[in-house]
């Protein structure tokens, strides 16, 4: 037996090999008992393995159908975030990737203080609603003066070749300023990039994540990570469990009585071996069940 | 109905193209699934929990690639997650060591006889498959269970081309070992090499 031959041998049984490997291979195995015994030897171990068959349970199909949990609602367009005047604080503006996300009713002032804030204490006046104004029944960010509009993340960020499933996301809260806000997920695929990617967290003990995520949790995962700063610790944001292509759907909500500290949050989610190290994933933002929108 | 019309149409929220879906690829993510973990009830939570987050999925699926590689993805992913948290539970008991469960079916064949040796082949291959290691099951089961080509595996198990080319020779290898050892096969005697490199 040549071992050089056992790889063209095993692709020469899937229909694998090129015309040139394909004669290659059949010249050696006139030549060569002990490959062509191999050849015969899994051309039979193949077939036995293609023949077996399972039956699923009667019922299965009908446990699937009848069980179907809600669907995940159809893509959405990306769209600014708008901030439409949070009562009481001057303002609470999500910041995302450098870019604040705000649609304001009126100017803005941002506060940097971090002592705690009831919301309704500032102004004076009732709380004002969150709008639920349509996208396009919003003002011109140019002509707003002060407000701004961003689109959240990413637009123009590749779709991921194959869609990848996040599960156990997690925020933690990081040291606001010192650390690497982007407008885009980044998908870490290995020990030595999360460790690589911690570096930029100087003022933060993460090793709690390290320990975790381990070469063992690499083989068959990646990590999903993203940095987001709002201007309130009170706002908090989450990773659901999701199967991502375009865009990570980011979860927040805001109470109605916040703090006007200015936060930072590292946000996690574990995915599959689907999106290779490195890439990067599009962001985009909903309101969590049961808070108010404030899309 | 085409499988991408069946799709776009599942992705819309129709139940009723989801389940000619369900129809076409349950048995495959089933067996998929049953090979990986060797218990049929386990086999059989995986395909309804994978079909659960396709259905959630669907509306995110951008039909860049291909859905079955998805589905058999979602498939692999959850087996080997359960497989984790059971070899945890177990306290890492090695696969290896995992009693093989024989519920399947065997096909039907011509005489009592070749009914017999048939029997004893595909009990020896399926106790081979399930004393493979994780990642010599894998493969094989995508490739010979599953029928994916070498393009597809890589694909599904995000490795590259080469790497997907000598697992499936080692694992073939690895089950040729299995089966000397239980008295099947006795063609050649390969050397313990490919398994080295």
């Amino acid at each position: 037996m040549h071992d050089a031959y056992i790889e063209l041998i095993s692709a020469a049984l899937d229909g694998e090999l090129s015309a040139q490997q394909r004669q290659t291979l059949e010249r050696h195995l006139q030549e060569c008992p002990a490959c062509a015994a191999l050849y015969t030897e899994w051309s039979q171990q193949s077939a036995a393995l293609r023949a077996l068959d399972c039956k699923p349970p009667a019922d299965l199909k009908d446990r699937i159908l009848n069980g179907l949990p809600a669907q995940d609602a159809p893509k959405r367009r990306r769209i600014p975030l708008r901030w439409a005047a949070l009562a009481g604080c001057a303002v609470l503006a999500l910041v995302i990737g450098g870019s604040a996300l705000r649609h304001l009713d009126r100017p803005a002032t941002l506060s940097g203080g971090g002592d705690p804030m009831p919301i309704s204490e500032d102004v004076g006046g009732a709380p004002v609603p969150y709008s639920d104004e349509a996208e396009d029944d919003l003002p011109s960010p140019v002509s707003e003066g002060p407000a701004q509009s961003r689109v959240m993340g990413g637009d123009g960020v590749p779709v991921i070749p194959v869609p990848l499933q996040l599960t156990g996301g997690e925020a933690i809260r990081v040291t606001y300023g010192s650390v690497p806000v982007s407008d885009t997920a980044l998908v870490i695929g290995s020990a030595e990039s999360l460790a690589q990617y911690l570096v930029l967290f100087p003022e933060d003990d993460l090793s709690a994540l390290s320990a975790r995520y381990d070469d063992a949790f690499f083989q068959d995962h990646t990590l999903v990570a993203a940095v987001l700063e709002a201007s309130s610790g009170s706002i908090r944001f989450s990773i659901p469990d999701q199967v991502v292509q375009d865009a990570i759907d980011i979860r927040f909500s805001a109470p109605e009585v916040g703090t006007c500290d200015m936060a930072a949050w590292l946000l996690t989610a574990e995915g599959d071996r689907t999106a290779e190290d490195g890439q990067r994933i599009a962001l985009q933002e909903s309101a969590a069940q049961g808070e108010r929108s404030i899309q | 109905m085409g499988e991408s019309e069946l799709i776009q149409k599942a992705r819309a929220g129709d139940e009723t193209a989801f389940a000619s879906l369900v129809e076409v690829y349950e048995k495959k993510v089933y067996h998929q699934a049953l090979r990986l973990l060797n218990q049929p009830e386990d086999a059989a939570d995986v395909t309804q929990e994978v079909f659960w987050k396709v259905w959630q999925g669907l509306p995110h699926f951008q039909g860049s690639a291909a859905f079955s590689t998805w589905l058999y993805r979602l498939t692999d992913n959850a087996c080997i997650d359960l497989i984790r948290k059971e070899k945890k539970r177990r306290g890492d008991v090695p696969l290896e060591e995992l009693p093989p469960d024989g519920a399947l079916t065997i096909d039907a064949a011509p005489t009592p006889h070749e009914a017999l040796e048939r029997q004893e082949l595909h009990q020896a291959v399926e106790k081979g498959l399930s004393a493979l290691s994780e990642e010599h099951r894998r493969v094989l089961v995508l490739r010979e269970i599953n029928g994916l080509s070498y393009q597809q595996i890589a694909e599904t198990l995000d490795l590259d081309l080469g790497t997907v080319k000598s697992r499936i020779a080692r694992a073939r290898m690895a089950l040729s070992k299995f089966l000397k050892r239980a008295g099947n096969f006795s063609a050649s005697s390969p050397s313990n090499d490919a398994e080295r490199r």
